[in-house]
């Protein structure tokens, strides 16, 4: 059916963890320095010398040791950042010399402010923090916050009646609309009480009888965060349970068999050949460009082609008689076509071992093992063994491997031995494509209708598989998993519009039958995306009310949590790749009634508007630092279009939050041992 | 610092400053003091005199400006010495959602108790301030005289050496107040040091060993209860079983001339309303349904020792 997962950036990895931690170091170093420095300058002249005494020797000769690797880091940055305009000097170099001097000098600053945070966490205890915890909990649920909640009953009283009922979309408007009411009426509440309990503490003074008691004032903060996420996951996974049942019971059996699943893809990499550029395909004039489009072949011309490669292919799909490749394609038409009817693609399949050559003779051997009838005398088996042998010679295999492959298939061949005289062998179609799969390492579906944006599948044979994991037969160039998709004469004036993440292989087993035990794990899973997003906001409202009142932490919580939503734009500015440039280009083309796209005549005014938007764009790269990247921790499009999500995504998620939390935490730590909680009266 | 001495305070200021670090308000200015263990040290002052901020400074609330205070030889600052405070503010300001035992068993956590000695902890200081029938109670339905029980009782939780008492007998009634007043003398009696800050002199005259007087931020008097107030140009004389008459006038004016004195004045001495109230309330709880009707009986009378003044 109707489901199609599109990726704006790519999903979480591993092997990209390294990088974005460097960025953070970057980032979050560059905003320990500053911090620093602002402590130098207006915290440390102003500290009493007495208080200054009681600064341990070894806490001074840590702190000012990374001051000055820092300061010499980033000295060096700055030269290197001015030395890319000077003529000799390598802007590769320059540029290597000046991340690392922003790397070390971030590492260094952070040591910096981190030190007395890092020390101060050795005198929390676990049994006052689970008190403030435990205080929190009890003081949201006895101030009747929990009522609130009560308006998921809305959705789930009427929701149905504005839901739509095509089965296409039914899973995926069920889904959207319950996380949608899950997310407004959770974030909204936990922003709310995370924003306003240390400032009402303050207020009602109740927090004086607290820092009496030898608690730390982290203890606090920590509480608080604790508390409030504890309240707030019990209260999610009441209404994830709810929720999961009301859309189970909600979608009907058509939509449910067809779209409660929760898909384990394996993706390739594309790339597209004769289309002129091996990134993308044809530009058909579509606004966003994530799909590229391929078309079928001009006379005298190669056909395009958009190829998925597999670098590597999952040993376990080997072992099953078919694997699912399933695709959703988007279709640009130019002419009307046939009524009720796609567009014909052809789908082939090949591994390393394949050989072009080889193709009329796999056609030719298809069509006479196919036209058996399912019925192989001993003769025809020999016979098929005997073309085996002849394609496996140039492989030069040791006699021993070679009558072993040869043995082996000729016991698949002979499984199904059928009672008479002579003998006759039961071969099924599928095992007939399997064992031509397997002994080619081809597998082609010559012509399929591509309907617009619904996913299809073809089972192709797991002895695609076998063959693509047999040991490598000298080094052809080719990855060990080729799917060659183009668009057949037939429909020659389309186009078909393909995505890296558009063609996948099914790692999960779609005839497994535990489909919607799967779907339902992939909810709770996708519910731990509004988890990571309860525990963003309730810590930057914490951390933010450690200095602020609690209205303006809520607003500053909120707005930051607003902008996430709009980073990628916000990108687009501080990396000056929107369309009209800074906001001083802008002006100035308004000024001057010039379209964004056309370039900037050179003019002293023109150089004056970029050059102040460069400034610009490096204030905005600052900012960029402070909002949260909320996006990434949307999981709903997964669970809506029936796509597993990854642990991997999880675990990664999870990380990019606890290193986004951990700046605002150290300065909370700052901001609350600082204050004088007492006010003059 | 001498060994009794718990808190010591050095030239303590504190000056409030606006955002800018501009000064505002001079609350408390270079301040010495000593408090030595085992004693009721009494702060005293008009509104605005620093007093409050001297008990924040020395909690930590606040942190000083110009000078220094430590309390069990640790700055002020140091949260390790909390351990042994205990500290009732002057609202008892305390999580209103929350009952008198879990209340209690918070702070408790607080101190890192275990369950146990929590639970015990709990029910014993319960008993103490007399709240056992509203202990299931949530605080916001208690009067202000139950929850400054109930703060004394947190303040207790950890069996402090020192007890900080801001404004303890504040909106309680006399019951209330001579209660907490007996309470005070109860921890002194178990060795325990309380700072009490007061404006309600009767209150501190009553219970403090020594005091601090406060205006304007600045120290204006240090001392024994006993010594400040000893009124050293007078005698007083108090004698019973007298009947007060013009004979008895002249020998003592006789008396007194030939020791070089004068009579000042020569009366039956009065009570402190307050004992007076407890009297009556007392005597009332031991005789249910009586009631003063205006003309029919005589008043209760006060009984009490006559006193003659003297001057010297």
């Amino acid at each position: 059916m109707f489901a199609v997962l599109t990726f704006d950036r790519d999903p979480a990895l591993y092997q990209n963890v390294p990088a974005q931690l460097f960025a953070w170091i970057q980032g979050a170093g560059g905003w320990a320095a500053f911090g620093v420095l602002v402590w130098l300058l207006a915290g440390y002249t102003r500290m009493r010398a007495e208080d200054r005494a009681r600064i341990a020797p070894w806490h001074k000769r840590i702190f000012v040791a990374s001051v000055a690797v820092s300061f010499l880091a980033y000295l060096i940055a700055g030269g290197a950042w001015l030395a890319q305009f000077l003529p000799k000097v390598k802007p590769e170099l320059a540029f290597l010399a000046y991340a690392y001097g922003i790397t070390i000098g971030g590492a260094g600053a952070l040591v910096a402010a981190g030190l007395s945070f890092v020390f101060g966490l050795t005198a929390l205890r676990f049994r006052r923090i689970w008190a403030l915890a435990k205080l929190s909990f009890k003081e949201a649920i006895r101030n009747r916050v929990l009522y609130g909640f009560s308006a998921m009953l809305l959705v789930l009283l009427f929701g149905s009646w504005f839901i739509p009922y095509k089965p296409e979309y039914q899973v995926r408007s069920y889904v959207g609309v319950v996380y949608w009411m899950m997310k407004i009426l959770l974030l909204v509440t936990a922003i709310i009480l995370a924003a306003f309990s240390i400032p009402t503490d303050i207020r009602r003074q109740t927090i004086h009888t607290i820092v009496t008691k030898p608690v730390e004032r982290f203890e606090i903060v920590l509480g608080r965060f604790f508390g409030f996420t504890a309240l707030m996951t019990l209260v999610l996974l009441l209404m994830t349970s709810v929720s999961v049942v009301y859309v189970l019971r909600g979608v009907d059996p058509e939509a449910a068999a067809e779209s409660l699943k929760a898909r384990e893809p394996f993706y390739g990499a594309l790339h597209f050949e004769n289309t002129g550029d091996k990134s993308k395909g044809t530009n058909v004039g579509r606004e966003w460009d994530y799909r590229s489009y391929i078309t079928a072949a001009a006379p005298n011309q190669e056909p395009q082609y958009a190829v998925w490669d597999f670098p590597e292919v999952p040993r376990s799909l080997a072992s099953r008689d078919s694997v699912r490749c399933e695709f959703a394609f988007d279709i640009y038409r130019t002419t009307k076509g046939f009524e009720n009817r796609g567009v014909s693609c052809k789908f082939e399949f090949q591994t390393a071992h394949f050989n072009e050559h080889d193709k009329d003779s796999y056609n030719a051997d298809r069509s006479r093992w196919m036209s058996k009838g399912n019925l192989f005398s001993k003769k025809d088996i020999d016979e098929w063994l005997a073309g085996y042998r002849t394609r496996l010679a140039p492989q030069a295999l040791a006699p021993l491997e070679l009558n072993e492959r040869l043995d082996n298939k000729r016991l698949r061949l002979m499984a199904n031995p059928l009672e008479g005289d002579p003998p006759q062998y039961r071969l099924s179609d599928a095992a007939i494509e399997n064992e031509l799969a397997e002994e080619y390492g081809y597998y082609v579906v010559p012509a399929k209708d591509i309907t617009d944006y619904h996913t299809m599948y073809i089972d192709v044979p797991a002895g695609l598989f076998r063959n693509a994991l047999q040991a490598p037969s000298g080094n052809t160039g080719r990855p060990p998993l080729q799917a060659r998709v183009s668009v057949t004469q037939q429909s020659a004036t389309q186009y078909v519009g393909m995505a890296k993440y558009d063609l996948y292989w099914r790692l999960d087993d779609p005839k497994g039958g535990h489909e919607i035990a799967a779907f339902t794990l992939n909810f709770y899973k996708g519910a731990v995306g509004l988890w990571l997003r309860l525990c963003l906001v309730i810590g930057l409202a914490v951390a933010l009310s450690t200095y602020l009142s609690g209205v303006i932490s809520m607003l500053v919580a909120g707005m930051l949590y607003l902008g996430g939503g709009v980073i990628d734009y916000i990108q687009s500015i501080a990396f000056g790749t929107a369309p009209g440039g800074g906001p001083m280009e802008a002006l100035f083309r308004l000024a001057n009634r010039q379209v964004a796209l056309v370039p900037l005549e050179e003019s002293a005014a023109a150089t004056l508007a970029t050059s102040t938007d460069v400034v610009f764009r490096w204030f905005i790269r600052r900012v960029l630092d402070l909002i949260p990247d909320v996006d990434r921790y949307d999981l709903t499009s997964y669970v809506g279009e029936g796509f597993n999500i990854p642990w991997t995504q999880l675990w990664i998620d999870c990380g990019a939050l606890s290193l986004y939390l951990l700046p605002w935490f150290v300065a909370a730590y700052y901001l609350l041992k600082w204050r004088e909680i007492a006010g003059p009266t | 610092m001498q060994n009794d001495v718990i808190v010591e305070t050095h030239k303590l200021t504190k000056i409030y400053r606006d955002f800018w670090g501009r000064q505002k308000k001079t609350a408390l200015r270079a301040l010495n003091i000593e408090i030595r263990q085992g004693e009721v040290f009494g702060l005293l002052g008009p509104n605005g005199s620093g007093k409050t901020t001297t008990v924040k400074l020395l909690l930590g609330l606040l942190y000083p400006t110009d000078g220094e205070a430590f309390v069990f030889g640790k700055p002020a600052a140091d949260v390790g010495k909390n351990e042994r405070i205990g500290y009732l503010p002057e609202e008892s300001y305390l999580y209103r959602f929350l009952d008198a035992e879990e209340t209690l068993d918070f702070y408790g956590r607080l101190f890192n108790l275990p369950p146990a000695q929590r639970r015990t902890k709990a029910q014993e200081l319960i008993e103490k301030v007399g709240l056992k029938a509203d202990r299931k109670r949530p605080l916001r339905e208690y009067s202000k005289g139950m929850r400054q029980r109930i703060g004394l009782a947190q303040a207790l939780i950890n069996d402090p050496d020192l007890i900080i008492l801001d404004e303890p007998t504040s909106g309680l009634d006399p019951l209330g107040a001579r209660w907490m007043k007996d309470l005070i003398r109860d921890l002194r009696t178990l060795g325990k040091t309380v700072i009490m800050c007061s404006h309600r002199l009767e209150d501190v005259q009553d219970v403090c060993d020594r005091i601090a007087i406060l205006n304007e931020g600045e120290l204006q008097a240090y001392g024994e209860v006993q010594t400040l107030l000893q009124d050293h140009r007078r005698i007083e004389l108090r004698a019973s079983d007298l009947q007060l008459s013009d004979d008895l006038r002249r020998d003592l004016e006789e008396l007194l001339r030939k020791h070089g004195g004068k009579l000042d004045t020569i009366g039956h001495p009065t009570t402190t309303l307050e004992d007076y109230f407890l009297r009556i309330v007392e005597e009332s709880k031991a005789h249910p349904g009586r009631r003063f009707l205006p003309g029919k009986e005589p008043l209760p009378r006060v009984e009490t020792v006559q006193r003659v003044e003297g001057r010297g």
